[in-house]
C-alpha cells in the first residue's frame, strides 16, 4: 500500500492493510482459477495426474497462508466507525409483509376461480385494513429516525448555504474560509466517504483526492 | 473453452482403466523420497484444521459484540475451508502416487485401479469418507460465507461459529480416532489390497457424493436457525434466507435416495430398489422432515405462525443427518452398509447430544420472541406459560411413550392406563386452558378450515409420522435389546406392511392440498375444483377393475399377512388393495396438477390478451416459481408412485438351462445360447451366459448377465442385464455357470412400471430446479450479477443431474466376507415365498438378508429342510416358530407381535394419532376465532359500505405493485 506511507496524517486515518484499498479487478479471480485448473490439467497431461494433485494442494496451502494473514490485518486493522447495524425487521414491518403477501394471495385465487366474489369483497377490505394499519404502525415506528435524518439533512443543507445573518463575521478576509476548514469537506468520488478538505487521500479507501482536485 | 475441452478429455483418459504394469520396488521407493513427510504433513494438515476453524469459532463470538472483527472471521473460515480442500487434495495425491504407507491407501486402492476409481476411493472407507464430507461441508461454508458478504451482518457471526462447530467436530473425530493419514505399523506395501469391488460400481461412485451433498446441504440452514434463535432476529429474514439452501438439500438428498435405489436395483441383484434397510431409512428420514419443512415455512411467512415448529423442523433435519452418519459408521445396527465398525460412535452420541440440548435451550430462551409475546405486552407470565406449555408436552410425550412400554407388563397396566388418561387429560385440557388465559396465538387468523394452510398443516403431520415411525422402528433393535435382552430384527416385510397406509395418506393429500386457496375456498369452488380429479379418479378406478385383470394389472393383489390375527389381517388388506387406491390417486393428482395449470393459464390469458397458451404457462411459472415447481415436483412423485406401484405386480422364476434350451415366461421367449468367457480385464475374470430373448414375435436383444471373479478378491459378482421398457422391466440375475456342462441357472424377475421411478426422480428433479431457480430478474441486477446466479444453480442442478442420468453398466457386487449373490433362491410355491420371506438367513455374512433372497450355502441347507417339511404337510406358522425357537427371536424379519415387542408399532402409532389430534387443534384454534367473530371494520362506518379511501390506500397500492413474486 504506497499510499498509506505518503503522509503522516493519512497514516491516522487510513485503515493500516485495508485489503480493499485497491479493490481487484472483478475478472481476476475467475481467470486464476480457470489458470490453475489449466495449469493443474497441463501438468497432469505433461507428467501424471498425482502430479497435479501436488500441485492444486500447493496452491491450496498458498491460498490459506493467504487467508490467515489477511485474518491477521483485519484483526490488527485500528478500529474504523463500524458501520450502522442493520435493523432486524420489527413485528410490524414482517406483519406488514405477511398482509401484502395476503392480498396478493387473494388476487391470485380471484384470479383463478376459488374464491367467490363476496368473500372476495369481505376478506379483501379485511386485508387492505390490516395492511393499511400495519403501515400506520410502520410508519410511526420509524417517525423518530426519519425526523432526525430529516434533521441531519437540513443541517448539511443549511452548512453549504450562504449565512446571511452573521456580518460580524465578513469583517475577516476571506468570509468563508473558517466555515469551510470546519465544515466543507470533499467527498471522495468513489467511496463517497467525505474527508476534511485538504485530504490528500480517501481516509476510507485511499482514493487520490489530490489529483482529483488537481484536475477539477 | 480450450481449457474445458482439454479438462474432459484428461477427465476421460483418466477414467479409462490404466493397467499399466506394477512399477519395480525402487522407483517406488524413489517416488516417496520427495515427499517422506507425506503422513505427518496431512495429519498436520488436520489438527491445524482444528486449530484454525477454533480461531474463526472465537473470532466470529468476539465478532458478536465488535461487528469490525466480522471480517477477521470471515476471512479465518476461509482459510479453513482451503486447509481442508489442501488436506483432500493430499490424500488424493496419495492415493495418485501409490503410497502405501498409508493405512488407508493400501486398504483401499491397488495398483491396477484407473484414475477415477482411485479418486472414488477418496470416500470409499470410513476415515476417507469422514474427510470428503468435512470438504463438502467446507464448500458448503466457503459458498456461504461469500454469498453472505454485506448481508445479514449481524446473523453472520452466528453462522460462521455453528458451522466452525460442526467442523470441529468431524475433525476431531478425524484426529482421534478415524485419522485417513495414519500408517499402516507394517510399512509401506508393495501393492494395495484394493476397492471392494461393491464399491467399483458408476452408482456407487455418485451415490454417496450425492447423498453427503444432501446431508451437508441442512448444515447451512441449521447455522441460520441457531443465529436467528441467538439473535433473537426470528422475523421472516432467516427465513428467506434459507429457502434456497434448504431446497438446494432436499434436491441432493432426492436425487441422493433414488441413486441408492438404483444402485440396489442394479447391484444386488434380489430385483428390488428399496430394502428398508437402516441405512436407507437414515437417509429417507432427513428428506422427509426437510419436505414438511419447505412446505411450513409457507404459512410463517403468510402468518407469522409456527415459528417454533420451523425451527424444530430444521434442527430435526440436522439432526438427522447427523444421526444417519452416525448409523452409517458407527454399525450398531446392521445393515449391507455395515462399514468398518468403530469406536466413533461415541463422539456422535456427544454430538448428537449437543445438538438437542443447544437448540432446546435456546428455543425455551426465546419462546417469548417465538411467540409473538412484545405485541400482546405482559412478557414475564407469557413466558412462564409458554415454558410451562411446552414442558407439559414434553412430559406428556414421555409419559406417553412410558405408558405404552409399560402397558405390555400386566402388573402395571392399570397404573399405565390411568397415567395415560391423565397425561391425555393434561394434554387437552391443561394446556388449551393455559392457550385461554394468555391469548397469544393468532386466534382467528384463518377464515376457514378448508383452507391450504391447514392442507399444510395435515401434510407437516403425515410426514412427520412417517419420520417418526421409521425412527423408531430403524432404533427398536437397540431399545428392546437394552431393556429386554432380546434380540430382534425388522426386516422389509415389517415396512412394506405398515408404510403402505401412511404412504397413501400422504399421496391422498398431496392430491387435495392444491386444491385448497390460501386462507378460504368458497364453497362453491370447492366442488368446482374437486368435480374434475374426483371424476377421473372413479373412472380410472372403475377402468382398473374392469380391464386391470386382462391386462395383467388386476386392481388387487392378495398379500401375506405378516401377522396372525386382526391386526395383520387388517394390514393385509391394506396392502391389497395398494394397487387400485394408488392408482386412483395417482389419477387424482394428475388431473388436479393439470386443472391447477390450466386454471392459472386461464386466468392469465384473460387479463394478457397477447398472450398465447405457451407463452402464457412460461410467464406463470416464471412469475411464480415455487408454486408451479412445487407442482412439477408433485407430478414427479406420482410417477414414482405409479413405480412403486409395480412392485406388486412382480413376478420372478428360476431357471436351469442346458445350451440350446428355451423357457417361456410371462410373454418372453428366452434362449440360452451358451456361456462367454472374456479375459479383457487384468482385474477380473468375465464370465457372460448369452441370452436372446424374444417378446411375441419381436426380437428383442441378447441380454448378457455374467458372473465377474475379481482375482485379486477371489470374489465372484453376478452382473444383472436389465432390459427397460414402458411398462415393465426383464431383469435377469445370472445364478451359477458351470464352465464343463455348460449348464446355467438364471434367476428372472419382471418388474413392472420399474422405469417410472427413475422417470418420477428426474421430474422431480427438474421441478425442484424450477423452485430454486433464482427470481432475480434480468432488468434488475443487470446482465453480470443475473448470469452469475443463473449460472451457479445451473451449474450445481446440471452436476447433479448429469450425473444422475448417465447410463452405466454395472460392474460388481460382492462384499467381501459374505458369499452373497453366489447362487440363487429357489422357491416353488407361495407357502414357501410366504415361508421364507419372514425368515432370516443366519449365515453370519449377509447380516439382514431374509431366506428368500440370500444364496449361500446355509440358507440353501435351511430352505431344503423346511420345503420337505412343508411338502410333508407342515404349516407355514408352524415351521416359523420351530425357526424361532432354534435360533432366537431375530430369526424372524417381522418381530412377532406379543408382549413388549408390541411397543414397536404401538408407541408410533400413539404418537401418530396424538400428532393429528394436536394438528386439529392448532387448525381449529386458528380458525376458530373468524368463524365466530365478523372481523370489525377498524373504523366505524357504515357496515357494507366501503371504507373511506386515505393517503394509505394510494401508498398500499404502490407497495403491492412494488412487492415481488417471490413470495407466491
Amino acid at each position: 500500500m504506497p499510499e498509506d506511507s505518503e503522509t503522516g496524517a493519512d497514516r491516522q486515518a487510513a485503515p493500516v492493510g485495508d485489503v480493499e484499498a485497491r479493490p481487484l479487478p472483478r475478472w481476476v479471480i475467475p481467470a486464476g482459477i480457470l489458470g490453475i485448473a489449466a495449469v493443474a490439467v497441463g501438468v497432469g497431461r505433461l507428467s501424471s495426474p498425482a502430479v497435479s494433485a501436488l500441485f492444486l494442494s500447493a496452491i491450496a496451502i498458498l491460498s490459506v497462508v493467504g487467508f490467515l494473514f489477511r485474518t491477521v490485518q483485519n484483526v490488527a486493522a485500528p478500529p474504523i466507525d463500524d458501520e450502522p447495524e442493520e435493523l432486524a425487521p420489527t413485528q410490524a414491518e414482517d406483519a406488514k409483509r405477511a398482509a401484502l403477501r395476503a392480498l396478493r394471495d387473494l388476487e391470485y385465487e380471484k384470479g383463478i376461480g376459488n374464491v367467490s366474489p363476496a368473500d372476495y369483497a369481505k376478506l379483501l377490505e379485511k386485508y387492505r385494513a390490516e395492511a393499511k394499519r400495519t403501515m400506520r404502525v410502520v410508519d410511526e415506528e420509524r417517525k423518530e429516525a426519519r425526523l432526525r435524518a430529516e434533521k441531519l439533512v437540513a443541517q448539511e443543507i443549511a452548512a453549504f448555504l450562504p449565512k446571511a445573518d452573521e456580518p460580524e463575521e465578513e469583517v475577516g478576509t476571506e468570509p468563508d474560509e473558517p466555515e469551510e476548514d470546519e465544515n466543507v469537506v470533499i467527498t471522495c468520488p468513489k467511496c463517497s466517504t467525505k474527508n476534511d478538505a485538504d485530504a490528500v487521500f480517501c481516509k476510507k479507501c485511499g482514493h487520490d483526492l489530490a489529483k482529483k482536485e488537481a484536475s477539477a | 473453452m480450450t481449457a474445458m475441452a482439454m479438462t474432459l478429455t484428461t477427465l476421460s483418459s483418466w477414467l479409462a482403466p490404466a493397467g499399466q504394469p506394477l512399477e519395480p520396488i525402487d522407483v517406488i521407493e524413489d517416488r516417496f523420497a520427495g515427499l517422506r513427510s507425506l503422513p505427518a504433513f496431512g495429519t498436520a494438515g488436520l489438527y491445524a484444521v482444528m486449530v484454525v476453524a477454533g480461531l474463526a469459532f472465537c473470532l466470529s463470538i468476539w465478532a458478536t459484540k465488535r461487528p469490525r472483527y466480522l471480517d477477521a472471521a470471515r476471512s479465518a473460515a476461509y482459510a479453513t475451508c482451503a486447509l481442508i480442500v489442501f488436506d483432500l487434495l493430499l490424500l488424493a495425491y496419495a492415493f495418485l502416487s501409490h503410497d502405501y504407507r498409508l493405512r488407508y491407501v493400501a486398504r483401499y486402492s491397488d495398483r491396477s485401479m484407473s484414475v477415477g476409481y482411485l479418486l472414488t476411493a477418496l470416500w470409499g472407507g470410513q476415515d476417507g469418507s469422514l474427510l470428503w464430507w468435512l470438504f463438502l461441508l467446507s464448500a458448503n461454508t466457503a459458498a456461504c460465507v461469500l454469498w453472505m458478504k454485506g448481508k445479514y451482518k449481524e446473523l453472520q457471526p452466528y453462522i460462521i461459529a455453528t458451522l466452525m462447530t460442526i467442523m470441529i467436530f468431524f475433525v476431531i473425530i478425524m484426529g482421534f480416532s478415524a485419522n485417513p493419514f495414519s500408517e499402516s505399523i507394517a510399512g509401506a506395501r508393495v501393492d494395495g489390497e484394493g476397492l471392494n469391488p461393491l464399491l467399483q460400481d458408476f452408482y456407487m461412485i455418485i451415490h454417496p457424493p450425492s447423498l453427503y451433498t444432501g446431508f451437508v446441504g441442512c448444515s447451512v440452514p441449521f447455522a441460520f436457525g441457531i443465529a436467528a434463535l441467538a439473535t433473537g432476529r426470528l422475523g421472516e429474514e432467516w427465513i428467506y434466507a434459507v429457502r434456497r439452501w434448504m431446497l438446494f438439500a432436499w434436491i441432493f438428498l432426492s436425487i441422493g435416495n433414488t441413486l441408492g435405489m438404483a444402485w440396489a436395483y442394479t447391484e444386488l441383484g434380489w430385483g428390488g430398489h428399496w430394502a428398508w434397510d437402516p441405512v436407507e431409512n437414515a437417509a429417507f428420514m432427513p428428506w422427509l422432515s426437510a419436505s414438511a419443512f419447505v412446505h411450513s415455512i409457507m404459512i410463517q411467512e403468510r402468518w407469522r405462525m409456527l415459528k417454533v415448529w420451523n425451527i424444530v423442523l430444521l434442527s430435526v433435519t440436522f439432526f438427522m443427518t447427523i444421526w444417519g452418519t452416525f448409523l452409517t459408521r458407527s454399525g450398531m445396527i446392521s445393515s449391507v452398509h455395515a462399514f468398518a465398525q468403530s469406536n466413533i460412535g461415541v463422539y456422535f452420541i456427544y454430538f448428537l447430544v449437543t445438538i438437542a440440548t443447544v437448540t432446546t435451550a435456546l428455543t425455551v430462551y426465546r419462546l417469548p420472541e417465538l411467540k409473538n409475546v412484545s405485541e400482546e405486552g405482559k412478557p414475564t407470565e407469557m413466558y412462564r406459560a409458554e415454558v410451562g406449555k411446552a414442558l407439559i408436552r414434553v412430559l406428556a410425550m414421555f409419559t406417553v411413550v412410558l405408558c405404552v412400554i409399560r402397558w405390555q407388563t400386566p402388573k402395571m397396566a392399570p397404573v399405565g392406563a390411568l397415567a395415560f388418561v391423565t397425561v391425555i387429560g393434561l394434554i387437552v385440557f391443561g394446556a388449551n386452558r393455559l392457550a385461554h388465559y394468555f391469548p397469544n396465538q393468532k386466534r382467528g387468523a384463518i377464515e376457514a378450515l378448508l383452507s391450504r394452510e391447514a392442507a399444510f398443516v395435515a401434510n407437516n403431520w403425515i410426514l412427520l409420522a412417517m419420520q417418526a415411525f421409521i425412527a423408531i422402528t430403524t432404533a427398536f433393535p437397540l431399545i428392546s435389546e437394552s431393556i429386554t435382552g432380546e434380540k430382534i430384527t425388522v426386516g422389509p416385510a415389517f415396512y412394506n406392511a405398515w408404510m403402505v397406509p401412511l404412504g397413501l395418506s400422504l399421496f391422498a393429500l398431496m392430491g387435495v392440498g392444491p386444491l385448497l386457496g390460501w386462507r378460504k375456498t368458497s364453497d362453491s369452488a370447492l366442488r368446482k375444483a374437486f368435480f374434475a380429479p374426483g371424476i377421473t379418479m372413479f373412472a380410472v378406478v372403475a377402468m382398473h377393475f374392469a380391464i386391470g385383470k386382462k391386462i395383467g394389472f388386476p386392481a388387487i393383489v392378495e398379500s401375506d399377512p405378516i401377522y396372525s390375527g386382526a391386526l395383520g389381517s387388517i394390514l393385509a388388506k391394506a396392502s391389497s388393495v395398494f394397487p387400485v387406491v394408488a392408482t386412483g390417486l395417482a389419477a387424482f393428482n394428475v388431473a388436479v396438477i393439470i386443472q391447477e395449470y390450466s386454471k392459472a393459464v386461464l386466468a392469465r390469458m384473460r387479463t394478457h390478451r397477447d398472450e398465447n397458451g405457451l407463452t402464457a404457462v412460461w410467464a406463470l411459472v416464471a412469475k411464480s416459481r415455487r408454486r408451479y415447481g412445487g407442482y412439477i415436483v408433485h407430478l414427479g412423485i406420482v410417477a414414482m408412485f405409479l413405480g412403486f406401484t409395480g412392485g406388486a405386480y412382480k413376478v420372478d422364476q428360476e431357471f436351469s438351462l442346458s445350451k440350446g434350451d428355451v423357457v417361456e415366461y410371462h410373454g418372453y421367449q428366452i434362449t440360452y445360447l451358451g456361456p462367454r468367457r472374456v479375459n479383457d480385464d487384468p482385474a477380473k475374470m468375465e464370465i457372460y451366459v448369452d441370452l436372446a430373448v424374444k417378446k411375441g414375435n419381436t426380437e428383442l436383444r441378447t441380454m448378457t448377465p455374467a458372473r465377474f471373479v475379481y482375482r485379486r478378491q477371489q470374489m465372484p459378482t453376478s452382473e444383472v442385464d436389465i432390459h427397460v421398457g414402458p411398462f415393465e422391466d426383464l431383469y435377469i440375475a445370472p445364478g451359477s455357470v458351470n464352465p464343463e456342462t455348460k449348464t446355467a441357472t438364471i434367476h428372472v424377475f419382471v418388474n413392472p412400471l420399474e422405469v417410472w421411478i427413475w422417470l418420477g426422480a428426474l421430474i422431480l428433479v427438474f421441478g425442484a430446479a424450477v423452485s430454486t431457480w433464482p427470481e432475480a430478474a434480468l432488468q434488475e441486477v443487470g446482465i453480470g450479477a443475473y448470469l452469475r446466479t443463473a449460472g451457479a444453480t445451473a451449474a450445481s442442478l446440471v452436476l447433479g443431474v448429469a450425473l444422475a442420468i448417465t447410463p452405466a453398466r454395472a460392474n460388481a457386487q460382492q462384499s467381501g466376507t459374505s458369499s452373497l449373490h453366489a447362487g440363487t433362491v429357489e422357491m416353488k410355491s407361495p407357502e414357501e415365498r410366504r415361508l421364507f420371506n419372514q425368515l432370516r438367513c443366519l449365515c453370519g455374512g449377509c447380516d439382514r438378508l431374509p431366506l428368500s433372497a440370500c444364496v449361500c450355502d446355509w440358507a440353501k441347507e435351511a430352505r431344503q429342510e423346511m420345503s420337505s417339511r412343508l411338502a410333508a404337510g407342515e404349516s407355514v406358522d408352524r415351521l416359523i416358530d420351530d425357526y424361532v425357537a432354534k435360533h432366537g427371536t431375530d430369526a424372524k424379519v417381522v418381530p412377532p407381535n406379543t408382549g413388549f415387542l408390541k411397543s414397536i408399532w404401538l408407541v408410533p402409532s400413539v404418537l401418530i394419532v396424538v400428532g393429528a389430534v394436536s394438528a386439529v387443534f392448532v387448525v381449529r384454534r386458528w380458525t376458530s376465532g373468524a368463524r365466530n367473530v365478523e372481523p370489525k371494520p377498524p373504523r366505524a362506518g357504515e357496515p357494507g359500505k366501503p371504507l373511506p379511501k386515505d393517503e394509505y390506500d394510494d401508498k398500499l397500492d404502490k407497495e403491492l405493485r412494488d412487492l415481488d413474486d417471490r413470495s407466491l
